[in-house]
This record gives structure tokens, C-alpha cells and sequence, in this order.
């Protein structure tokens, strides 16, 4: 009797839990759609910041945002790749965990640390000032974990006889690892990148002092000095400053436009990412 | 004088930390016909196999001592290059192991990144293979589509092909029908018969049937001793044969 009622009282909790879970997430999404939807037509996407927020679309904004997004892509991508093959070719077994834990700890450092370490390294020691390539570098490292531990799972999940049948053949490491790893791991890559974007899409703190400014920024065309407008910080200044219901509008567009490509981006991870649970081949 | 034997093995001992998987192995594999590796799961036989190229070292927490001559250069020598030896060495697994790509892009896997053809051959390359693995009717239509929806038959003679493109000098075959059905393991059987004319084959097999087709000659291992090794049908009669086969008597 006693042991039926503990059973349905943790059904009862963990339900509940979840279902507490789901609400303030629906409560997030109905929010923000629901002063958001308003404000959203082709202008806004499609003309540049006016009247300091008031007015005009957010065309630069996402400019901005993408140019952020595929420098970080450019920058975890190759950074990535090289320490899951360290991790699943050439460290032995026992340092691998030692590499599996430094991705743990770069994971855990807060966001306005990367920014503070930007401001100092590439801001005023390099002297860049506000660059998008800063920003996409700090992104990039930001990422670096999730895109990393996602494709060290798929190179450690592609079955031992390819590799014996590969060397089998007389092929050399390098080759191996051309022709039967890589191939193999794309998918990975492609499923981290986007987790990890949809992070960095919306991350306001690495970019703040470092690469983005709120107005008056278009397309860059250089590195130094040369900072872009972006979403997050779009959000962050205007919601300082939402007294007026124009800006009220445009800000309430601007954070649905956000959660939509970070939407977007969880979205076209999905189908990798179910994958990811199968065996990587036929045997 | 030149050597009649194609590996001469001398006082191989493998062991896996504290437990031996081959104990001072003495064998002389003649350099033509298929010879027969034989005995019970866990013998050695494919440990035995996998130390005639060198694949044995690509497991984790082996050591590997004693000598291996191929065609009487020690193939263990710090000189030797590894991968350039099993180049020269042909293996075809127990499971057939398929790329996930193409017929074509499958039989020239190694060959294309060997380097040892132009280019321009390759595609002849692929059919000569293809017909010598006698699956080129078979394929010869199909061969940009995925060699995933061949049957396993067929893909362990695509695995066949995929080897002999490469060209070795010798074939080492690690029980390669034991996942087939009969109807393929005829198929492999009689390309077995046929290679050997051109190409010496070693050959595990636990199916005795099958090594008394197949092997000229057989050595019969034993809870990681060579027993005993000698022309097939003397080994098929020995009374060792018997007791190693009975459970709990190695």
C-alpha cells in the first residue's frame, strides 16, 4: 500500500516537474510572440536601425549576428576537428580524459569572462578596438566544447574495422584518417556547429566589449575598428530603454527574430542529432 | 640459394598482459598452394594471422616477440615499414567490411591512395578485380551505386576485389566464409581454388570440411601451441587432431 503510494506521488512529481518545465517555456515563447508578432514585416528585415531604435527594421542587426556566427563556425571548426582527432587517434588512452575534462572547465567559463579577456587581448593589446573577427573568435572558443565533445563521440562511435581494414589495405595514418574518419565524422561537426551556434547566436557579454556597437555600423571592411551590429545587443540596449512604446515594439521583434534562428538552428540539428543515437553504419 | 618458404616463423609469443595467446610458435609456410591455419575458438589462429602483416600491433596492450621472415626479410626488423608491408600482404576479414560508398569508390579504396597505378588505369584496375573476385557480372551496371545493398556474399567478394586490386603478393584469409550462406561460401571456396595458382593463400578456418577442400597443407593449433602442422591429410588423421578438438583437453 505504502509502496503503491510512493510510487504514484514520484509519478505525480516527476509529471509535474515537467510539465513546470514546458510551461515556462511556453510562457517564454507565447510572450514573446505575442508583442513580438506585431512588429515583424519585410521593412523590418530588410531596413537599417532609425530614430535610435524607434522606427527602421533590424537589417544590420542580423548582418551582424551572421557575420559573428560563421567567423565562430570558421574559427571552432578547424580548432575542433584537430582535438577530437587528438582525442580519438593520437593521445593514449589515459591522457584522453585529462582532454575530455579541460573541454569541461573551457565549457563552464562564464560569458563576460571571455569578454573581459577579449577587451584586454585583442581590443587593447592588438589594438583592433571593436572588431567583428574578435567577437568570432571568442564565439568560436565559446562553442569550441559542445563541437568538439559532439565530434569526438562520432569519431569514437565509427566501429573499429574500418581503421583494420583500411591498414589492412597498407594505407598510412593520414590516409586513414582522410579516407575513412573524416568522412565519417562530418556529421558531427555539422550537428555541434549548430548547437553551438544557436548558443552563440544569442550570447550578449563576449560580444558587448569587444565587437559590437548599437548604431551606426554597416557591412566591415577591415578588421581593425571594425565592429557590426548584432542581435543581442540590439535587445540589451533597447531594453534599457523601452519606456516608449515604438521602441517597446522593436525590441519585443527583435528578441522573436532571435529566438526564431536559434530555433532554426536547434532545428536543423535534429535530424543529425537522431542519427547520432543509431550505430554510424550498417555492419 | 634462394628460400622456398614464404614466412618463417620463429619463437613468436604474443601474449595480452599476463596471458599468452601464442606461445613460441616454430612454422614455415611454403611459398605456394593455400595453407591452413586450424583448431578450436581461441587457438591463435587469427592472432597467428593478424602477426603475418603486422595488423596485430593496431591492438591495444599486445606485446609481440620472437621473429617473422617474409620472403626471408624479418618482417619485425625497426627498418621495416609497416604499412608498406601490408601493401604487399592481402586480408580478408571474417565480416565483410564495406565503405559506406560506391562499388567503384570500394574497389579502388586502396589501390587509388597506394599510388602504384596512374590514374588513368584505375577504372581498368577496378574491372580486372572485379572479374577476378568474379562479381564483375554481377556489379559491371551498377557500380556508382552504394556497395551497401549488395549481399553479404557479395560483399565480402567486392572485399576480395577491393584487395586483389592492390595487388599482393600473397592473400591471408581470417575464416572468410564463416558469415556466409553455402551459396557463397561456394563462391569464395572456388576462388579460393582458383587464386592460389597465382598467389600463395593462408587461410583460418575452423570448418574441416573446408580445410580439407581448400589447403594443400595445415598446421593445427592449440590453446596458443602450434601442435602440429604438416600436408592436410596427415593432420586431418593425426590422433592430436581429436584430443584438441575435445573440449578440456588443451
Amino acid at each position: 500500500m505504502r509502496r503503491k503510494f510512493i510510487h504514484h506521488f514520484f509519478r505525480l512529481a516527476t509529471g509535474l516537474c515537467a510539465a513546470a518545465a514546458c510551461a515556462v517555456l511556453g510562457l517564454i515563447v507565447w510572450a514573446i510572440v505575442k508583442r513580438g508578432w506585431p512588429a515583424i514585416n519585410w521593412r523590418f528585415f530588410t531596413e537599417q536601425i532609425l530614430l535610435v531604435g524607434a522606427d527602421g527594421g533590424i537589417f544590420y542587426n542580423l548582418l551582424g549576428t551572421g557575420i559573428l556566427l560563421v567567423t565562430a563556425f570558421c574559427v571552432s571548426a578547424p580548432v575542433a576537428l584537430s582535438l577530437a582527432l587528438l582525442h580519438g587517434v593520437y593521445l593514449p588512452p589515459k591522457r584522453r580524459g585529462t582532454l575530455a575534462l579541460l573541454l569541461y572547465i573551457l565549457n563552464g567559463v562564464p560569458s563576460i569572462l571571455f569578454g573581459i579577456f577579449g577587451m584586454i587581448v585583442f581590443v587593447q593589446f592588438l589594438g583592433w578596438g571593436k572588431s567583428w573577427l574578435t567577437g568570432g573568435i571568442l564565439l568560436g572558443f565559446m562553442i569550441l566544447p559542445t563541437v568538439t565533445i559532439a565530434l569526438m563521440e562520432r569519431i569514437s562511435a565509427i566501429p573499429r574495422k574500418f581503421g583494420e581494414a583500411a591498414a589492412a589495405l597498407g594505407l598510412r595514418e593520414s590516409q586513414i584518417i582522410r579516407a575513412v574518419i573524416l568522412p565519417q565524422s562530418v556529421g558531427g561537426l555539422v550537428t555541434g556547429s549548430l548547437l553551438g551556434l544557436a548558443r552563440a547566436a544569442g550570447e550578449t557579454a563576449p560580444i558587448m566589449f569587444t565587437a559590437t556597437i548599437f548604431a551606426g555600423a554597416t557591412m566591415p571592411s577591415g578588421i581593425k575598428e571594425s565592429p557590426v551590429l548584432s542581435l543581442p545587443y540590439h535587445i540589451f540596449i533597447l531594453a534599457q530603454d523601452s519606456f516608449d512604446p515604438a521602441v517597446g515594439s522593436k525590441l519585443w521583434g527583435t528578441a522573436l527574430t532571435l529566438l526564431m534562428l536559434v530555433f532554426l538552428l536547434s532545428l536543423a540539428a535534429l535530424p543529425a542529432r537522431l542519427k547520432l543515437k543509431q550505430p554510424a553504419h550498417h555492419d | 640459394m634462394t628460400d622456398p618458404s614464404l614466412f618463417q616463423i620463429r619463437g613468436l609469443t604474443v601474449t595480452s598482459g599476463v596471458l599468452p595467446l601464442l606461445q613460441s610458435v616454430n612454422l614455415d609456410i611454403p611459398a605456394g598452394g593455400v595453407f591452413g591455419f586450424i583448431g578450436p575458438s581461441g587457438a591463435g589462429k587469427s592472432t597467428l594471422l593478424k602477426s603475418l602483416n603486422r595488423l596485430l600491433e593496431l591492438t591495444p596492450g599486445l606485446s609481440i616477440t620472437g621473429e617473422v621472415k617474409f620472403k626471408a626479410s624479418p618482417i619485425y626488423a625497426p627498418a621495416v615499414d609497416p604499412n608498406a608491408l601490408r601493401a604487399r600482404i592481402g586480408m580478408l576479414f571474417q565480416q565483410p567490411v564495406i565503405f559506406p560508398a560506391s562499388i567503384l569508390a570500394n574497389v579502388l579504396f586502396g589501390v587509388k591512395r597506394l599510388g602504384i597505378l596512374p590514374r588513368r588505369e584505375l577504372h581498368d584496375a577496378a574491372e580486372r578485380a572485379l572479374r577476378e573476385a568474379a562479381l564483375w557480372d554481377e556489379v559491371k551496371d551498377r557500380l556508382k551505386g552504394s556497395a551497401l545493398n549488395l549481399s553479404i556474399g557479395q560483399q565480402q567478394r567486392l572485399c576480395l576485389a577491393r584487395t586483389l586490386a592492390c595487388q599482393p603478393d600473397v592473400l591471408l584469409m581470417d575464416e572468410p566464409t564463416s558469415a556466409l550462406d553455402n551459396r557463397s561460401t561456394a563462391a569464395i571456396e572456388d576462388l579460393v581454388l582458383e587464386l592460389q595458382s597465382r598467389q600463395p593463400i593462408v587461410l583460418v578456418t575452423h570448418n574441416l570440411p573446408q580445410a580439407s577442400r581448400l589447403c594443400g597443407r595445415l598446421a593445427l593449433l592449440c590453446a596458443g601451441r602450434l601442435v602440429m602442422f604438416g600436408p592436410t591429410a596427415e593432420v586431418l588423421d593425426a590422433p592430436a587432431l581429436e584430443q584438441c578438438l575435445t573440449p578440456s583437453s588443451c
